[in-house]
This record gives C-alpha cells, structure tokens and sequence, in this order.
C-alpha cells in the first residue's frame, strides 16, 4: 500500500534519529512511502490557525494531485493539528473554498478534502493489519518490559478519534505484537510538558518527572512514544527532571518505528539507538541477549 | 397561587420552554388529538399558561396516563437546534428523546407561586424594617395567572424600590428582636438534643410533596381541599416527632433540611386554605365544584394572617381602574 | 439495584485524618449517584456533607470526583458507575482544601482565580446608554456559548498543569476571560490579553484537550484559550510584560517557517531566550552534540517550496481577522 509521508520538522531536527528509522520500518514492511517534499511546518500548535491552515490545505492539496488519500504522520502532534485542520476543511465547504482561492489557486492548487490524515500507528492497525505485523516480527522482545507514552495530540480531542476509542489501545498492541510486556500507567495518555516548556520549564520538568518516574517505578525497561516532541522532553529534558526533583531516573525513551524495528530485528545501530541523551544501552543490551 | 407549567418532561420534571409551543409544537393525548383546541379553538396550543396545563392535566387524569406528547417532528430540527440550543439539549440528555423522531413525553408540574408576603409598593411588610421582593413576595402585579417574563421584569422594578427604601429607612433598633433571635438561637441549638425520633425529615418532605401535587394541582375541589388540610395537620405532627442525628455546628445539612420542613408546611398549609377560602375559579386557580368566574364575590386578593390554630383568611378589594375584567376567549 | 458508595469523610475541625466510609444501598434502577448521597443523608447517616442545587445538570454545584475522574453526580448513573463488585468511590475534587467530607473551597479554586480575569464588562465609552446596543446574532454566538459556563469546575478538575501547579489560572477563569475578550461590545481587548499573557496565564496551558473532554457543557475551553491566544498574537499583544520569552518563541517559530518552510529549533531556542541564558543552554547543546544530534556545521536548508510558504504566510498575516 502506498501513503503520502509527512516527516514534519523535528524528525530530522531535533530528533534525527527518527526519520531513519522510520523509513527503513517501512520499507520492511512493504509500506510504500511517497515523501511530500516541497511542503511546510503544519503549525505544530504554536502557530496561529489563520497561517497553518492554508499551509496544511496545500500541503493535502498536494497529496491529492499525486493521486494519494492518505498522509502518514510519524509525529501524534503533526497528527492532531493536521487531523484537526483537515476536519474543518472537509467539513467546512465554504471556508474551504475561501482558503483554496485565496492561497493556493496562483499556484494551481485546490484542496478537494479527500484526504485522510493518519499516524504510522493507526495505519498499521487499520490499513496493514496487525496480524500481518506480527508475522513480519523475526526477533520477539520478550521480556522487555516497554510502558506506552501517546502524546496528547493523538488522543485529544474527541474529534480526532473519528469514532473509533480504540485508537487509544493501539500502542499497547503494537508493543504486545512486537512480543513485549505492557507496563501501563497511569500517565500514559497525559502531557509531557513539552508545550510549556519556554513559558513555565519548571511544571515542564515536574510533568516529565512524574510520568517517566511513574513508569520506571512499575518497572519498565524503556517508553515508547510516537511524538517526537514528547521525545525532545521525555528524553531530552530528562537530565533536567532529575536535577529539578533531586530524584534519578534513567528511563531512556523509544520512538515507536525504533521499538518495531527492534522487532523486525534491525540492530541498534541501525535504529540510531545512541542518538539519545538517556542512554538506551540496558535496553538495547537485553534485545541483543535475545538473538 | 401556584402556577403550574404544561411541558414538564419525563424523570426530572425540568420544565421546557414555551417558545417550543410557539414556534408551532403540539399537544397530543394518547389518541394522537391535539386537546388544546378543545379548550381553545383560535390559538390552541399557543392558549395562556393556565388553559393549557389545566387541559393537558385532564386528558391524563380522563385517559389515564402519566403523560401527553409534545410533539415537535414536523418543525424545522435545524432551526430549533439552532433558537434553542439548550433546550434541544435538555431533551435529549434529560428525557433521552430525539424531538425529530420521537415524540416528548411531559405533563404540567409546579412552577412558580404568583403570590407571597403582603407588601407595598417598596416592598415592605408588615414586620418593621423587613422588605421582600420578587417572587417571595405578592406586589399584585401577576393576578391569578403571571406571564412568561414579568417576574423578571417584577425583580429589576419592584427589587430597584425596596433596595432603594431599605437604605433610607433607618434600621429599627435591634433591642427589639434581640430577645427574639436569643430565643431562636437557643431553640435552634436545641434541637440537636432532641432524641433520635421514629420519624424523617425526608419521608414527611416526600409525603408533604406528593399530597399537594394530588390535591392541590392544576384541578382541585373542596373535598380534595379539606383532605389536604388534614393531611398536613397529621404530617406537622410527625414533624414535631423527627430527631437530628447531626450535632454539628457546621455543614450540617441535616439540620437545614429539617427547618425548611417547617416552612413547607406552614405554606402548604397557608396555600391549602386560601384554595379552599376562594370557592371559584380564576386563571391558575381551578375549581371543579366551582368552575366559573365570580366577579361579583371575588375580584379580590386573599390574604392570610397567622393563627396558632392555622391560617385565617380574609380578602382584600383589586383595585380596577383602566382595564375591565373581560371573558377568555381563545 | 445494590450498591456500595465509598464516601471520603473528613472534619478538619473535629481533626484526625480523612477517611473512606462505605454505605449499601438499594436504589432504583435510573438512580444517579445524587440520589444515592441523598437517600444515604436522609436515611443512614445525617452528618454527611456535599453540596448539591437543581439536581438536573444545570447549576455545576455537584461536582465530585466519582471513581477518580471528574463527574456531576446527579448526571451519573449509579448503573453504568459501579464496578463489578457494585462499588462506587465518591470524593472531593483534587488539590483544593476540603471544608467537610466532600464539600470543598470553590471559592479559594474558583472564584477567586474567576476574579482576577476582571469579569465584568468594560465599554471604556463605546457603548451609548441613551440606546440599545444591538449584536448581530452572528457575532454574539460564540459568547452566549462561553456565557453557558456554570462554574462547575470539571475542567479545571480534568487540567494536565493544576495537579502540578494550581497556581495555573485554569480553563474557568481562562474561558472567562475569553468571554469578555469575545464580546464586541467590550472594549479592553489588549488590556485583557496582556492581563492573561502573564505567567500562569494562557501561556502555561499545554492546549491537551483535556478541558474539552471534561465540560459537560460543550464549551470547549480549550479551543477558548486558543482562540484568545491567537487574538493576542493577531494584536501583537503575545505575551506580559514579564515572560518575554513566550513572544520571542512564537516570532522566532513563525519567522523560520516563513523563511525556511520548516522549523529551525536550534535558531529556536537561541533566539527565544537570548545571548543572557546562552550559558543555561551550553550542557544541553553539549549533551546534543556528544549523542549526534547537533550536526556540526548546523545547516538548516531551506526546503522546495519555502517561496510558496513564505507568501501563504505573508497574506494570512495580512489579512484582516
């Protein structure tokens, strides 16, 4: 099957070993990617609607004229503020109309709103199967105990679920079919701080405290998150929770395509496992011990 | 008086608005016939308060039933969602009823009193230095049958006055009451060493409600009356047997609840006779022993004193001056 | 129907600690969880305390935590609440000060961070009281939805930042303030803006929905604070007067984008906190670098169609709002 994929910004900025990953996950599973390559930062929640939306119109627009109903995300915010732009564009015929005259017409574009935006996650439940997942699984992680961390904007609000609750179980089935223990918790699907993080960095660092201190403490090995900007603050800002709270944690932070490419049985090297502050060694140790 | 409103819904009671009547709802009994214009051949539903609860009350009384249908499926679904957002809201979440498919089951529950305290016209009784306003208190302004709005209205005018003679009377001395507060202060305080009784609160409040809603609803009589009056003798009574079990000082709801008993039934008894003493029917006021208006004995406003003994009436003349009573004609 | 309320008790007056008491129950099938605390107050025990007024829904006063998430009691279902051994867990609402069992300190929670949103309408002249003033309906409709608001404070309640931080003014005041910042016939909209561009204000939400999933009133107050974030952006009015960094972020976010088509974090965090914190940011740049995620040169390419996001942007900001 074959998807238009939009990277986002922070796949090949502050987190660079995402991208990597996730295109050789998807080679691997045969899951066709088209790069939409001359578009722009969907906004990511911080800038204002009246500038993204047009930049995401387009970007759909240009998904359209290659013939391609689906935009992959590998980022839950990318997900929740493109998913929320595109609901208002198809709903909306008359603000759609406006937005496709006055920004994208000079460049030939025009937004039909036929696109379906979705995450790496969603598509593996309901476009690939996850029995399929499971069969292209080669090295099983058992016994590695992974707590899942969604990221706010791929679960809220309401509207972005489109129906179906059970998107927000797939990231604990997605760890179960790659043959790991679920650790849940109770901050799963709650916020990493990351948005606050220039305007209040000491709730930032508590909220990062809290949840990967929650998880360590019901005895994950590591967390799996699909938003890299989780990752930026879970991982990154992590040194920084400890020196706020005085108390260690050390729970280093997987993206979901380096968890299932773990599975598919890529090495860490390959998966970039060093490229995060919290060492992934203990991690990427007790994989290893499984082949 | 107590006004009783038509479109009561299903469970909580929660009263919908008129405007859905206005707006071209009917009123249906359980053989799909719209009542209303029964009693009001020109307008229908759109007839005054009044017509419409006493007649949607005696087709569930005649046929039996527990509701009549309103029904609204044959209005623009859109256009109500949009006028009256809120009150689409209150039946789907409240009566679980989608108005463009499904009828709304309602039946006319108590709504407002019309009258209250005696006051002038700033709002002060006959207690020195005591004002009321609003919907405690009988300006006269709503007759025997208020519209939709005045009460409002009555609050901003009639509330302005007795606020603005409040602050330019000089209070009375406190001397006066003092004696009196200590007393009820002590009375109050005592009543957490009363024993713990075989009656509650609660079961005399329920009892108390279900009485006057079967007597002294939109249709009443005299025997009906009388058996009311009774009732709430014998239900003071187990009053005075309930015992408080909460002994605190704070939050202590309990006790609350205990004294607002008193009051519900020292008005219930006070509404009880003044439906018996006015043997007529005028607007909200219906008597089916006395089901005509009579103008000649009763264009007046009855009023009621306290009694040990309970309450005793008298009358006092309406005051007419431009606008002559005239038939209902709807 | 049975069922087992677990009901928090405590009397900071009386002192000893907060309890949980269970009471059994026989309810009717349709009983909420209202009818249960009544029928426990008027039957077993009198010197429970909770706060309760229209029973229906529509006043907000009996907010409660009910199996540890925010609910209006007389709007749960004892039927769908209880858990497979018939148990239902009623509590006070979190971090506010209980004054008995499970009435607590609206006013401390509430009314005094409502108050500090300066809610009541300021003309400041623009209204004429000799006439009407007449709101297009259209105008108006976004306020009367904020207008529902009854403070029954299940957002604030459900908030990701308060349990970390109740200093955070919250959705209420927030969705409060919007309703004034909304209104056309207010006339202090930057005063507003700057007044709740302050640290705790709007800019301390983390924008997580989790307001919107909590108010049983369809008010949405977190798409509220994004919208009065976005007229402060639209009024250039970004930030107070003491988090400039806030203002620095979102410039130097937009102008990036607009020059670049995507995002330049390192230019990010340099420009929204200045050559002063360069230092606070030296371990983590160090710490970047070592791990390879700080490429060296640091390049930050202008991506194919950059022109094309950069004239979107330049007429978007144009535009009038």
């Amino acid at each position: 099957m074959k998807v238009a994929f939009y990277p986002g910004c922070v796949s090949r900025g502050g987190c660079p070993e995402l991208y990597p990953s996730a295109v050789k996950v998807a080679a691997q599973l045969g899951l066709e990617l088209e790069e939409l390559t001359d578009v722009g930062c969907n906004g990511a929640g911080v800038l204002s609607r009246e500038v993204s939306d047009p930049i995401n119109a387009r970007t759909f627009a240009k998904a359209e004229a290659r013939g391609l109903s689906t935009v992959m995300t590998i980022c839950s915010t990318c997900t929740g503020v493109m998913g929320q732009a595109n609901i208002k564009l198809r709903e909306d015929a008359s603000y759609r109309e406006r937005i496709n005259r006055e920004f994208l017409a000079d460049e030939g574009l025009a937004y039909r709103g036929t696109v379906a935006v979705k995450h790496l996650l969603w598509i593996l439940h309901e476009e690939y199967g996850l029995d399929r997942l499971k069969t292209a699984v080669k090295r099983p992680l058992r016994g590695v105990k992974v707590s899942p961390f969604y990221g706010c904007y791929i679960r809220r609000p309401d509207a972005i679920i489109e129906g179906k609750p059970q998107r927000k179980q797939y990231l604990e089935r997605v760890i179960e079919a790659v043959g790991a223990e679920v650790v849940d918790f109770g901050g799963k699907g709650r916020c990493c701080g990351f948005p606050i993080l220039t305007a209040n960095e000491t709730n930032s660092m508590a909220m990062v405290a809290a949840h990967t201190g929650e998880a360590k403490g019901k005895g994950a090995d590591c967390m799996v998150t699909p938003c890299p900007l989780c990752h930026l603050n879970l991982d990154g800002a992590q040194p920084k929770a400890e020196a706020q709270t005085g108390a260690p944690i050390g729970l280093p932070i997987l993206h979901l395509p380096q968890l299932i490419g773990l599975g598919l049985g890529f090495s860490s090297e390959e998966l970039h496992l060093k490229r995060h502050i919290v060492p992934t060694a203990n991690v990427a140790e007790k994989v290893q011990l499984l082949t | 008086m107590v006004q009783f409103h038509p479109l009561g819904i299903r469970g909580s009671g929660m009263i919908l608005t008129e405007a859905l009547l206005g707006l071209g709802g009917y009123l249906a009994n359980s053989s799909g016939e719209r009542f209303a214009l029964k009693h009001a051949p020109a307008v229908g539903e759109r007839a005054p308060r009044d017509i419409v609860a006493r007649a949607a009350e005696e087709e569930i009384v005649s046929g039996r039933a527990e509701f009549v249908a309103l029904d609204l499926r044959h209005l623009d679904g859109d256009d109500l969602k949009r006028r009256l957002s809120l009150t689409s809201h209150v039946i789907k979440t409240q009566a679980g009823v989608d108005p463009a498919k499904e009828t709304v089951p309602v039946r006319p529950v108590a709504h407002r009193t019309m009258g209250g305290l005696l006051v002038g016209p700033d709002g002060a009784t006959g207690v020195a230095g005591l004002f009321a306003t609003g919907g405690c208190a009988a300006t006269g302004v709503h007759g025997a049958n208020g519209l939709g709005g005045n009460w409002l209205l009555e609050a901003l005018v009639f509330g302005e006055r007795a606020g603005l003679a409040a602050a330019q009377k000089e209070p009375p001395s406190a001397k006066g009451i003092e004696a009196q507060l200590e007393d009820e202060r002590r009375r109050i305080a005592g009543l957490g060493d009363r024993p713990a009784g075989a009656e509650r609160a609660g079961a005399i409040r329920s009892e108390l409600g279900r009485l006057m809603r079967r007597h002294v609803g939109p249709l009443r009589d005299a025997s009906g009356l009388k058996e009311a009056g009774n009732k709430i003798s014998e239900l003071s009574a187990r009053y005075r047997q309930v015992g408080i079990t909460n002994k605190g000082q704070r939050y202590n709801y309990e006790l609350a609840a205990f004294l607002e008993l008193e009051s519900l039934l020292t008005v219930g008894g006070v509404i009880v006779a003044a439906a018996g003493f006015r043997d007529e029917s005028r607007g909200a006021h219906y008597r089916q022993d006395r089901p005509t208006r009579d103008d000649a004995r009763w264009l007046a406003h009855t009023v009621a004193s306290f009694r040990p003994e309970g309450p005793a009436m008298t009358s006092k003349p309406v005051v007419i001056t431009k606008w002559k009573p005239e038939g209902r004609r709807y | 129907m049975q069922a087992t309320f677990k009901v928090h008790r405590y009397d900071p007056e009386a002192g000893g600690k907060p309890t949980s008491q269970p009471y059994t129950l026989d309810l009717p099938e349709d009983a909420t969880v209202l009818d249960g605390l009544f029928k426990i107050r008027e039957e077993l025990d009198g010197t429970l305390a909770f706060r309760a007024s229209c029973n229906r829904g529509f006043c907000g006063e009996c907010t409660l935590r009910i199996n540890r998430g925010g609910r209006l009691a007389c709007m749960t279902r004892v039927a769908t609440a209880k858990n497979k051994d018939g148990e239902i867990t009623v509590e006070p609402t979190r971090f506010v000060r209980v004054l008995k069992d499970l009435v607590y300190d609206v006013d401390r929670q509430l009314w005094q961070k409502i108050k500090a949103v300066e809610p009541w309408l300021q003309p400041n002249g623009g209204v004429q009281p000799e006439h009407e003033h007449i709101i297009p309906d259209e105008q108006l409709r976004a306020v009367r939805n904020a207008m529902k608001c009854y403070y029954c404070g299940l957002c604030d309640e459900g908030c990701s930042v308060i349990p970390f931080d109740n200093t955070f003014l919250g959705p209420t005041a927030l969705t409060k303030a919007y309703r004034f910042i909304a209104d056309p016939r207010d006339h202090a909209q930057a005063h507003r803006l700057r007044l709740v561009g302050e640290p705790k204000g709007m800019w301390d939400c983390v924008h997580c929905y989790e307001a919107d999933e909590h108010c049983p009133r369809g008010i949405d107050p977190t798409a509220r604070i994004i919208d009065i974030r976005e007229k402060a952006v639209a009024m250039g009015v970004k930030s107070g007067a003491t988090n400039p960094q806030v203002a620095r972020h979102y410039d130097s976010f937009a102008a990036s984008v607009k020059k670049t088509g995507w995002l330049d974090e390192g230019r990010l965090a340099l420009e929204t906190w200045g050559m002063r914190r360069i230092f606070g940011l030296l371990p983590v740049a160090w710490r970047a670098f070592r791990r390879g995620k700080l490429p060296i040169p640091y390049r930050h390419p202008k991506r194919p169609g950059a022109e094309r996001i950069r004239r979107i942007f330049e007429k978007a900001e144009r535009r009038p709002s």
